[in-house]
């Protein structure tokens, strides 16, 4: 069964096209990421499956459900984690919890599901004397609240430090281990690449490929990326001419050539760069990443 | 039920911990009271009391109800719930009820410092009514702080609204100045002013004096506000 089916979703906002027709389905039990920059339209296409906001076109199916008369069965039975935690400032951790348990028919532990956040220290102090990073922990405490089937988190780690981040990543693998169905938004591709089944890249309202994350960086690259500084007062037309180079890109100060035979273009990169009289600085050798997709498939950075 | 309850509690909470709101709503009233008792002598103290409880309740609208109500939609806590199947009745139903809940116990306060303090005798025949005009009037109030919070956009451009409501009210409706001691043409004024009828009831039934309308016309236009502003509330209230 689909968790979630959408069909042709269309959202504007006066002439600003916010979602320009996306459709896409997640199954039960997957882990589905939007990835892109932001305001692409993953914030808005998700809450317009979520039932904040209402689509101007297109189908919405959430658990076999529609939104109207169903809303409330759907809410009953999803879990969200809004980018704005949207949290009561003066009451506590615990205090925030229980009350969102007493929204719904059925509950988890609040202490559990404070340790499970890592806000034990935490559970006693009000909310607007968190960190960004511990208010998107509540924020994610609270969309497990109702032990639900589906979990919408919307940029989940975003005000977060690297540690933060990780335990969120183990949070949502062990949601999956347990499967559930989860729909993350993300601007970093490390975290669609480690936690996604599938990934849609979104930009400008559209989802632009979508796949698994390895499947499609190999389908749009069957080439290894060579990646240094960008030289300056260096002709860089002449790296096309490389042995084994397919493609150049070049983006915020880094050249990066893509290449299906890497020891020869190294080679005659090292030899060119000699020749010029120029340092190869940050020098890198790897494989393409989502990062590398978007920025072949829009010009342009996740993050600028 | 649970719910509400929550709800309730959560709202009284955020209330209770917010010392600006606690401050306005009901010390000020107390004090300003205590301040008209420095100044007059024998019953006179007594009779602010009516009209510093009315205050309080303008207060408790403005101040009160509206910038809470403006900052959860600012801060999406409306938005966050939204997204449980919490229903919108029974969170209007929990900040409703504790707003009544804090003119209540403005009221006791008052009622209570001006019987210890300054000898008022409410009569004893009055109570129903005296809990009823404090019940109609407190919902009036807490409407006009739901209406502004409809209009404003921001916490600041509600407060300035609040601002631009709290000052006519103030001193046009007989709570700091008796409507005889102000020249004829605020009389037209003060009678379009819903304040002007809750203090007229209050002060009627708090120190058994005389008023400027009988109390079934306070009753009548405090009842006709209520569903009129009631109903623009509902019109201009926004979510997000």
């Amino acid at each position: 069964m689909n968790a979630i089916e959408v069909r042709n979703l269309r959202k504007t906002y006066g002439t600003h096209t916010a979602v320009d027709e996306i459709s896409f389905t997640v199954a039960a039990g997957e882990v589905y990421g939007m990835l892109g920059p932001n305001g692409a339209g993953k914030t808005t296409t998700v809450e317009c499956i979520e039932g904040l906001r209402r689509p101007d076109a297109g189908e919405v199916r959430v658990l076999g459900m529609t939104h109207g008369r169903q809303t409330s069965e759907i809410k009953a039975r999803m879990g969200v984690g809004l980018q704005t935690t949207g949290l009561f400032p003066k009451l506590t951790v615990r205090e925030i919890i229980n009350l969102y348990a007493t929204f719904f028919p059925r509950s988890l532990p609040t202490a559990d599901l404070i340790e499970q956040v890592g806000l034990a220290e935490k559970a006693g102090a009000y909310s607007a004397q968190l960190s960004g990073g511990q208010k998107q922990r509540l924020a994610i405490a609270l969309a497990l609240v109702n032990d639900p089937d589906l979990i919408f988190l919307d940029e989940p780690t975003t005000a977060m430090d690297p540690a933060g981040r990780r335990s969120v990543w183990e949070m949502v693998l062990d949601l999956k281990a347990r499967g559930k169905t989860v729909v993350l938004t993300t601007h970093y591709m490390e975290e669609a690449a480690h936690l996604c089944d599938r990934v849609a890249v979104v930009d400008r309202g559209r989802i632009i490929a979508e796949g698994r994350p390895d499947d499609l960086v190999r389908q749009h690259f069957a080439e290894t990326a060579i990646e240094f500084a960008t030289p300056k007062g260096v002709a860089m037309d002449r790296l096309m001419e490389l042995a084994g180079v397919n493609r150049v890109m070049q983006e915020n100060g880094s050249t990066t050539l893509l290449s299906t035979e890497v020891p020869e273009t190294v080679a005659a990169l090292l030899a060119f760069a000699r020749a010029q009289g120029f340092r190869l600085d940050r020098f890198t050798v790897r494989n393409a990443t989502l990062e590398d997709l978007f920025l072949r498939l829009t010009g342009r950075r996740i993050r600028e | 039920m649970n719910a509400l309850l929550a709800m309730y509690t959560a709202t009284a909470r955020e209330y209770l911990r917010d010392r600006t709101a606690l401050l306005l709503t009901m010390l000020l009233p107390l004090l300003m009271a205590g301040f008209f008792g420095l100044i007059f002598e024998g019953e006179q103290r007594s009779a602010y009391i009516p009209a510093m409880l009315g205050l309080g309740f303008l207060w408790l609208g403005v101040f009160g109800v509206a910038p809470p109500l403006v900052q959860m939609r600012e801060q999406q806590v409306l938005r966050r719930l939204g997204a449980t199947p919490l229903p919108r009745t029974t969170l209007l139903g929990a900040q409703i009820g504790w707003r009544l809940t804090t003119g209540l116990l403005q009221a006791v306060v008052l009622v209570v410092f001006g019987t210890l303090v300054y000898n008022m005798h409410v009569p004893s025949g009055n109570w129903p009514l005296l809990v009823a005009a404090v019940v109609l009037g407190g919902m009036v109030m807490i409407t006009i702080g739901f209406l502004l919070a409809g209009l404003g956009k921001t916490n600041e451009s509600v407060i300035a609204l609040g601002q631009l409501v709290q000052f006519p009210m103030m001193f046009l409706s007989g709570t700091l100045f008796p409507l005889e001691m102000l020249p004829s043409f605020v009389g037209p004024i003060a009678k379009v002013m819903p304040l002007t009828y809750l203090n007229d009831a209050l002060a009627q039934l708090m120190l058994g004096t005389t008023g400027l309308f009988p109390l079934w016309a306070d009753f009548t236009v405090m009842g006709g506000a209520l569903v009129l502003l009631g109903a623009l509330a509902v019109k201009f209230f926004r979510w997000e």
